[in-house]
């Protein structure tokens, strides 16, 4: 097979992966070496449907041995098949990179002969590039599921990134959909990798940094039956235990027919509203437990997670903006982390009033429910929270709400 | 007043020196020539005079207020040259106050021109494309609506430092050129049959980044008007992988 057609069919197994970003890691040019990772992620091109093409995101083979219900490149469908070679794999990265394609390589496989083999190709295109033509620009490289630790610990040090990808929110059904997955497989290297992280990054030596961009993980939205709270609590015990820099969410997308999946593909809207209760979770210092209190276990797709939290919360409110402290004003639907430090910052030279907070972009619309300034409401405000959720859905209706970049629908998991 | 540079950044210094020395008010100069002007002035690009100057603008405002005043140099509105001296003049008077001058008109606009420029820059470390040429140059053509080359170069020091490579700005006809871990840039006449020049398997790569373009794209989620918001189609005509399609839209 011709390198055209394989990165044809490579690079279409690669596409609706969904982390994009090449942001997190600064690799300063070693000597005589090529490149340099860039903190602020360039975007080299845009494909047609308008997403930014940063790193050459391809899989090395889409041969896989095991048979996981919602992938594409299971091994009981009957599609094309490739696998590159080492040297072709560091070849393309290495030409597109010195044109200025791409900022580096995001590079995942099918387990095209056993965990091991897969896993020591990925590391040796890496090593290849980083030892043989000194390449300084972005690695991310999945971890094969049930491959030697040992051999995923020595990709790391060649990997700006590494990811293990969850897939599904639960043990049990992983052995439904991915049989021959199970958890402990995802678990332990990811929690060796997240150790490898905290240790041999403490000795901070020069151009020898062990992952320095953190690792992440991917999992899939509907496929399976857990709730929202299941899925979020999860991401809060990898944020927390294995130290994640980012969990992503991929809506369900339906490629085989397979009756132990769902029939319908899994909203956007639904993962949006994950996104937004990650969000939650990394930078507004909320707790799973209190976006779902109240007998909740799904988000509502009709209202963003913290406006939904707030209206379950209404008891807390309103609070005085002119008094509340600093954690509780950043969980004022509308008033995000930057209006809440202007705000802070405003405080010390005068009392602050409805039009003030115009002023700093607070989003009154949705504040003016839940706050006061010096003990007033901005106009006649509803006061009762299911009229206010009334009132909310009515406005909301016809606007579309703005899905994010980088969230597209998993067809085939690696 | 009329008074006329070489278009450089030396050049642009001397004129500020001139103006400067003389106490000239910037309400009474045009860089542009027109009916009422009747006196007019012929600035040399005197090199002692821009270090001078240089070092001299270092020392009085802030590095902030250098940067705005260097970028809003290289963007191309019409009135910059003029808007970028009133503003000098501005931050030289107040250095410490002038970055709370939000709402002054100059400060404004410096600031609109300037943000300008450092977007552009920033969008063609990602849009510019190189080829390689016979002679091992890696080869790159724009068409910045700014005068970006001096603000991109440094990049690509770093990320291509061993290479040799050049990169040709063809709306103004400016080139950077690194040779043997030497950077140059200055204006230039012509690049002449550069195709004629492509290493054979430059085409090989090109198709082969065109058909990764291509794979990767969702055609089910075309969305025609968010890919020009991101790259537009100005743009086009040096992007290998949709360089050919413009006239499929
Ligand atoms: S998800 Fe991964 S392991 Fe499972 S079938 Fe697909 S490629 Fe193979």
């Amino acid at each position: 097979m011709i390198l055209k057609d394989k990165i044809k069919i490579l690079a279409e197994s690669a596409k609706y992966d969904v982390s994009c970003s090449s942001s997190g890691s600064s690799r300063a040019n070693s000597k005589n070496g090529i490149g340099n990772a860039s903190i602020g992620g360039i975007c080299h091109s845009w494909s047609e449907d308008g997403r930014c093409i940063s790193l050459l995101k391809i899989l090395f083979s889409n041969n896989c041995i095991f048979d996981c219900a919602y992938c594409i490149n299971r091994r009981s469908n009957d599609i094309e098949r490739a696998t590159f070679t080492v040297d072709e794999m560091v070849n393309l990265t290495i030409n597109f990179y010195k044109r200025n394609y791409i900022e580096g390589l995001f590079l995942s496989s099918g387990i095209y002969s056993n965990p091991n083999e897969t896993m020591n190709s990925l590391y040796m295109v890496a090593k290849i590039l980083r030892e043989k033509y000194k390449f300084n620009g972005y690695i991310h490289l999945k971890a094969i599921p049930g491959a030697d630790p040992l051999l995923i610990k020595k990709a790391g040090f060649y990997a700006d990134r590494m990811s293990v990808n969850i897939e599904l929110p639960s043990e049990k059904s992983l052995k439904i959909l991915a049989p021959q997955k199970s958890k402990s497989s995802l678990l332990v290297p990811m929690k060796s990798l997240s150790e490898n992280i905290l240790d041999l990054n403490r000795f901070n030596v020069k151009n020898h940094k062990f992952v320095p961009a953190g690792q992440s993980t991917q999992l899939i939205v509907g496929a399976s039956p857990e709730s929202d709270y299941k899925i979020i609590k999860l991401s809060e015990n990898l944020y927390d235990k294995f130290k994640l820099k980012r969990v992503y969410y991929s809506a369900f997308l339906k490629v085989n027919e397979d009756n132990r999946l769902p029939n319908k593909n899994s909203s956007l809207l639904r993962e949006h509203r994950l996104y937004q209760a990650d969000w939650l979770l990394r930078f507004y210092k909320f707790k799973a437990y209190e976006i779902f209190n109240k007998g909740n276990y799904f988000l509502d797709e009709k209202l963003d997670p913290k406006l939904f939290w707030a209206l379950n919360n209404f008891d807390l409110f309103p609070v005085e903006i002119n008094r509340c402290d600093f954690d509780t004003l950043i969980r004022v639907p509308g008033i995000g982390v930057k209006s809440a430090y202007k705000i802070f910052n405003m405080r010390r030279e005068k009392s602050i009033n409805f039009d003030d907070l115009k002023k700093i972009n607070v989003v009154l619309k949705r504040a003016k429910y839940f706050i006061t300034c010096n003990g007033r409401y901005m106009d006649f405000s509803l006061k009762d929270p299911d009229k206010i959720k009334q009132a909310i859905y009515l406005e909301n209706k016809g606007n579309l709400i703005p899905l994010f970049q980088d969230n597209l629908p998993v067809i085939s998991i690696r | 007043m009329y008074i006329e540079y070489d278009g450089s950044f030396e050049g642009y210094l001397n004129a500020l020196y001139y103006i400067l020395k003389n106490k000239i008010s910037p309400n009474k100069i045009s860089f542009k020539k027109n009916l009422f002007n009747i006196e007019s002035i012929k600035i040399n690009s005197n090199i002692k005079i821009f270090n001078y100057m240089s070092s001299y603008l270092k020392r009085s405002v802030s590095n902030l207020s250098l940067h705005k005043f260097y970028h809003c140099f290289l963007s191309n509105f019409e009135d910059k040259d003029l808007l970028a001296i009133k503003y000098i003049i501005l931050a030289l008077k107040y250095p410490k106050a002038i970055d709370n001058y939000e709402t002054n008109d100059i400060v404004i606009n410096v600031n609109k021109y300037s943000k300008r420029v450092s977007f552009e820059s920033h969008r063609f470390l990602g849009i510019l494309r190189f080829k390689l040429l016979k002679n091992n140059f890696y080869f790159s053509k724009i068409n910045p609506d700014n005068l970006i080359i001096p603000l991109i170069s440094n990049h690509f020091v770093k990320r291509l430092s061993n290479e040799n490579w050049i990169i040709f700005d063809e709306n103004h006809m400016m080139a950077a050129i690194y040779e043997e871990k030497n950077l140059s840039i200055g204006l230039i006449k012509s690049f002449k049959n550069i195709d004629f020049m492509l290493e054979e398997e430059e085409i090989l790569y090109e198709e082969f980044w065109k058909k990764y373009y291509k794979s990767i794209s969702i055609k089910e989620r075309k969305n025609d008007r968010l890919r020009k918001n991101f790259m537009p189609y100005r743009y086009w005509k040096n992007l290998i992988e949709i360089a050919n399609k413009k006239s499929e839209l």
